[in-house]
């Protein structure tokens, strides 16, 4: 029962703070345009082109490409594309660790789809065996990598606080003790789920205590740390880099400033 | 040698870095490894800071002479980095927040960095000044205890030296945004230079070409040339006449037109240092069938807003006073020249300074040339640019406004030649004169410009004109449609001895287009005649 509770009260902590930190830098005041090119939501000008392109601009309706800025994102966070196509040794880290916790958080997703319809063998325990070993293999991989180079390389390591540290030693302290917990077959991780969201689940062995006390401190400690970069990546891009609407009467960002917010 | 690191800032040196083994530049300079600013003379280090590198970009901070004046530095600089984070701030709150908080030290901005690379100097590398920055945040302004400064790193001594050096390193950066490109979290390094720069304005040290003789002139006279209305409309005459008996017509410059639908917006430095420019607008203007005018009155006849670059406040009074007269003037629209810092003052950093009915609409004036081209109104025969172009991006007007294609649509109908540096458009590299270093020339710090900041620009000339280069018969020309970067290439070229050894030349795009005029007959880039 404990432990069920601890397991919501943890993930509802995760979505609350992080909605906090949303609200955070929501709330702060409309900056000034520090638009940066290319910007995706240009229809039609990939070579990074804007609307002042044309003559008397703000006299043309103004168009943005909404599907284009998405399909950007996505590529940024499911393929690290900036990384990739500018830091490509450090990628080689970064990706198989981001990898990692995406391939975790669909075996965790696979985890209660098992517990919720009682469907545990099939595709549905190869798919979670899939995503749990690929998961923990390419998180700690990527996890070690970075670290690695962090410690070895001193253009990266002067810069490196102990908090930044400490950040990758509990992510992969974190990865190691899930795969020492769960990595004898899903099987158990199966069933732990269905007990933890029943909130009837037994009480661990050590090492799945441990791993489960750092999980819970980490859903917690993510979006109060820097480790939120899922909620900066989104406004340094949405709201900075690829802002770049005009002020003119009627629009969202003409209200804003009427309403004396800059 | 041990590698610096931010805390190194504080060290006592006499000078923590030089630059005698720079990037090695293509042919035919390739011997060349820099050097650097060679003179720093003894009497410069006594009154100002010339620890850093030996320059001095700061000219109005002078050596302590006392103990007093040792911590008003220090105080007056952690009491402005207090409040960086508020919203005395909000202009820039939300991205230097972002900026501040979630940098994953990946290094990845420092390859797109062109003065990083130039040197290969740790103090330059795009996140070296922001963990300065942070550390002296965390340890002074942070809050939190001893054992949270230690997580966080927040151990730096906040001394005098350290604070004058990273000072002078603010004022290392050309504010280009490079770097952000590059960031897979889309932060941006340049946003720290420009707030240890606005701290220190507010502190009253900033370099004298920018601030006093810059803004405050602009402020007071209406133009930072210093120019006034007199002077300006002799200008103007002398320009009618010089440039009407060169292209054997009468040229005529509108100037104070009533309900004009153009205002024409010049950087008035162009009056003074390169006038075949605004001469060039006019004739296009002219016979591209435009309603069109140059302004006499006060802040309307110089585009410039140097305030960008160092102070926020100085760039909203300079905008605003401008805004103002320009909307006295009756005009429809405001249509900005070739300077790419006064596109982006005035068309974006401006764009959220008051209500949407209180602006003037303000364009490029790229577009409009393009659309002369295309239009036919005027006849251009590319037979007559017959050498080899290429085109250098202002970042304020490519890289932060997307500004790019207009351009080029005009110099593939105008220039046979004309072919792209590498990297090019929204990444080319900055010309090494941005955010004020292309006016910014003494004690030394020209050379720091020259021979570092601009390397990579030079670099990239060289290499877009290889097969040309040493034929000292082929005039090759670098379009520079910015008066910024073409102030800087002027500069690197005189250094480089490039236009007399090797026949390069630079300007801007009206030129290459009036060149091109079929009904002008004299060739009216000067190197032709
Ligand atoms: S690229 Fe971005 S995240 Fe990486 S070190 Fe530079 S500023 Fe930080
Ligand atoms: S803004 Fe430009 S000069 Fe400054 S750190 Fe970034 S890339 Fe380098």
């Amino acid at each position: 029962m404990l432990i069920g509770i601890c397991a919501y009260a943890a993930v509802g902590l995760f979505f609350a703070l992080t909605v906090r930190k949303f609200l955070y830098f929501a709330k702060m005041p409309l900056h000034g345009r520090m638009e940066l090119y290319p910007v995706p939501g240009e229809p039609g000008r990939s070579h990074g082109g804007s609307y002042m392109e044309n003559p008397e601009w703000w006299r043309r309706e103004r168009r943005t490409d909404k599907a284009a800025e998405f399909s950007e994102m996505l590529k940024e966070i499911l393929l690290i594309k900036r990384l990739r196509e500018n830091s490509r040794a450090i990628w080689w880290a970064s990706y198989p660790f981001h990898l990692g916790l995406y391939l975790l958080a669909a075996w965790t997703v696979l985890l209660v789809f098992a517990a919720l319809t009682g469907l545990t063998g099939g595709i549905v325990f190869a798919l979670t065996a899939l995503t749990g070993y690929g998961g923990f293999a390419c998180g700690l991989l990527g996890a070690l990598l970075l670290l690695v180079r962090r410690i070895a390389d001193e253009h990266y390591r002067v810069y490196t606080t102990p908090q930044e540290f400490l950040n990758l030693g509990l992510l992969i302290a974190l990865l190691l003790t899930g795969l020492c917990a769960w990595g004898g077959g899903f099987a158990k991780a199966q069933d732990f789920m269905g007990g933890v969201l029943r909130l009837q689940a037994a009480a661990p062995d050590l090492m799945t205590g441990v791993h489960l006390a750092l999980l819970f401190a980490l859903f917690i400690y993510i979006p109060l740390s820097k480790m939120s970069h899922y909620v900066g990546k989104y406004y340094s891009f949405h709201h900075f880099l690829w802002d770049n609407a005009p002020n003119l009467k009627g629009t969202k960002v003409a209200e804003e400033i009427a309403r004396g917010s800059k | 040698m041990s590698l610096i690191t931010p805390k190194d800032l504080g060290k006592p040196a006499a000078q923590l870095i030089n630059y005698d083994d720079l990037m090695p530049l293509s042919a035919p300079y390739s011997e060349d490894k820099g050097g650097g600013p060679a003179e720093v003379k003894p009497e410069w280090r006594e009154k100002y800071c010339t620890s850093l590198d030996g320059c001095v970009a700061i000219d109005t901070l002078r050596q302590p002479q006392s103990q007093e004046e040792r911590e008003k530095l220090v105080s007056g600089f952690l009491a402005g980095l207090a409040k960086l984070f508020t919203d005395a701030n909000k202009g820039v709150r939300q991205p230097l927040e972002l900026s501040f908080e979630y940098c994953a030290k990946c290094n990845t901005c420092s390859e797109a960095c062109h003065i990083f690379q130039a040197t290969g100097a740790e103090p330059h590398r795009p996140i070296f000044r922001a963990e300065a920055l942070r550390k002296l945040y965390r340890k002074y302004c942070g809050g939190g205890g001893p054992l949270l400064r230690r997580l966080t790193a927040g151990d730096i001594d906040a001394t005098w030296e350290l604070i004058a050096r990273l000072g002078e390193l603010a004022y290392r950066c050309n504010l280009c945004r490079r770097c952000a490109q590059a960031c897979p979290l889309g932060l941006d390094n340049s946003l720290f230079a420009k707030e240890i720069r606005k701290i220190f304005s507010s502190l009253g040290l900033a370099p004298t070409p920018i601030h006093e003789k810059g803004s405050v002139l602009q402020l007071k006279v209406g133009s930072s040339t210093g120019i006034g209305k007199a002077a300006f409309l002799d200008m103007v005459e002398f320009l009618e006449e010089d440039i009407g008996e060169r292209i054997g017509r009468p040229l005529k410059i509108p100037v104070d037109k009533k309900n004009a639908d153009i205002l024409l917006y010049h950087n008035a430095g162009e009056f003074v240092a390169w006038p075949e420019n605004p001469a060039a607008y006019a004739i296009l203007f002219n016979e591209g069938g435009l309603d069109w005018t140059l302004s006499s009155e006060a802040m309307t006849y110089d585009s410039v807003n140097y305030g960008i670059w160092y102070d926020d406040a100085q760039a909203k009074k300079i905008a605003l006073k401008q805004m103002e007269a320009m909307k006295a003037l009756g005009v429809r629209r405001v249509v900005v020249g070739e300077c790419g810092h006064a596109h982006k003052a005035a068309a974006v950093v401006a764009d959220r300074y008051v209500k949407a009915e209180e602006r003037l609409p303000v364009e490029s004036s790229f577009p409009i040339l393009a659309e002369i081209v295309k239009s036919g109104k005027i006849r251009f025969d590319p037979a007559k640019n017959p050498f080899p172009v290429t085109l250098h991006d202002p970042c304020n007007l490519v890289r932060q406004m997307g500004i790019s294609q207009p351009q080029r649509d005009i110099l593939r109908a105008i220039a046979p030649g004309f072919r792209e540096m590498s990297p090019c458009g929204a990444h080319n590299y900055c010309c090494g004169g941005g955010s004020g270093f292309a006016i910014m020339n003494s004690p030394n710090f020209g050379a720091f410009r020259d021979h570092v900041s601009a390397r990579m620009k030079f670099d990239q000339i060289l290499r877009a004109f290889a097969p040309e280069m040493e034929d000292a018969s082929i005039p090759k020309y670098v379009c520079a449609p910015c008066s910024n970067c073409k102030g800087t290439i002027r500069e690197f070229f005189k250094a480089y001895k490039a236009t007399a050894r090797y026949n390069l030349q630079y300007g801007g795009l009206v030129e290459l287009m009036v060149n091109a005029m079929s009904d002008i007959e004299t060739p009216y880039l000067e190197f032709l005649q």
